[in-house]
């Protein structure tokens, strides 16, 4: 769970009022950009897309089954969104510091759920996937959204953030059913 | 000249029937209503559903996610693809729950009378 907590520390900081890239030192922060914001957002995708193929090799729990298969579905479609996005505008997403700590502690977190199996399995995936999405949802919400200068980057972002807080509710109601 | 009366009575009796053969058709669709129901932002709209059976459903999904309108019985598991429709007629009378297979959070109710 320690892997866990350094993920979301890494996502509790975007989502702090003074996250301003990873020179927070300096007295002139250097604002996130959309390259940037669009890079976070995708990898962010890209995690919960990896750790759900992970739940559909393992579990044999049809509600988490059906809970990791709306996850692949809806944060490929998100992502093909942002992908269509960036064409459009001519962007190239820019990797940055977030990005890989996201994903170098994604990596890790996956690891220690692949040891796991049976209900132990299910009950970590799907209470990881309460927290992970809490923080994302809490870091487009607080410092993504309101940072992205382009308008239809915003738009679907915001669009994004509906369709996780859902995601949000439907793992919290997998946890209660795992109980 | 009694036969000749009488063709003329049959004659007006079978326009008079088929007048209201063709009638009836077209009075049907006028009392079934098509009942349209906006999938947007991840939520149905309007929630709550008032209905009478012959009377048709359409979710009209506006969002770029699938969803899908599924009764908690699985009578229903209509797919609404992203920017697309799905519609069920009603045939018969009572209280339908229903929410989205994939965005369980999503929930609606019908209630169908005669």
């Amino acid at each position: 769970m320690r892997q866990t907590q350094k993920l979301l520390t890494i996502l509790a900081v975007l989502s702090s009022a003074a996250f301003y890239g990873h020179n927070a030192h300096a007295h002139t922060p250097a604002k996130i950009n959309d390259a940037q914001i669009a890079h976070i957002a995708y990898t962010a995708g890209v995690i919960d897309i990896k750790t759900a193929n992970l739940a559909l090799e393992k579990t044999q729990n049809a509600e988490v089954r059906d809970f990791a298969q709306s996850m692949v579905k809806d944060h490929t479609t998100v992502n093909d969104q942002a992908l269509a996005l960036v064409k459009k505008l001519n962007v190239t997403p820019e990797d940055n510091d977030t990005s890989k700590g996201l994903v170098k502690q994604a990596d890790a977190e996956r690891a220690k759920l692949a040891k796991l199996d049976g209900a132990a399995f299910d009950r970590a995936y799907a209470t990881n996937e309460v927290a992970y999405h809490k923080t994302v949802n809490g870091a487009l919400e607080n410092t993504l959204i309101p940072s992205a200068s382009n308008p239809e980057l915003k738009d679907l972002l915001t669009t994004g953030l509906k369709i996780f807080k859902g995601h949000e509710e439907h793992a919290e109601h997998v946890v209660a059913d795992l109980k | 000249m009694i036969c000749y009366l009488q063709n003329i009575a049959l004659r007006a009796w079978i326009r008079k029937f088929m007048l209201a053969a063709i009638l009836s058709m077209v009075a049907t669709p006028v009392f079934a209503k098509i009942i349209h129901i906006k999938v947007k932002d991840m939520a149905f709209s309007p929630k709550k559903i008032f209905a009478h059976v012959g009377d048709i459903l359409k979710w009209d999904n506006g969002d770029f996610v699938v969803h899908t309108a599924t009764t908690e019985d699985q009578v229903w598991n209509i797919t609404l693809p992203a920017h697309d429709s799905g519609q069920v007629v009603l045939n018969k009378a009572g209280h339908i729950n229903y929410y989205c297979r994939y965005h369980p959070a999503m929930t609606g109710e019908i209630t169908v009378k005669e």
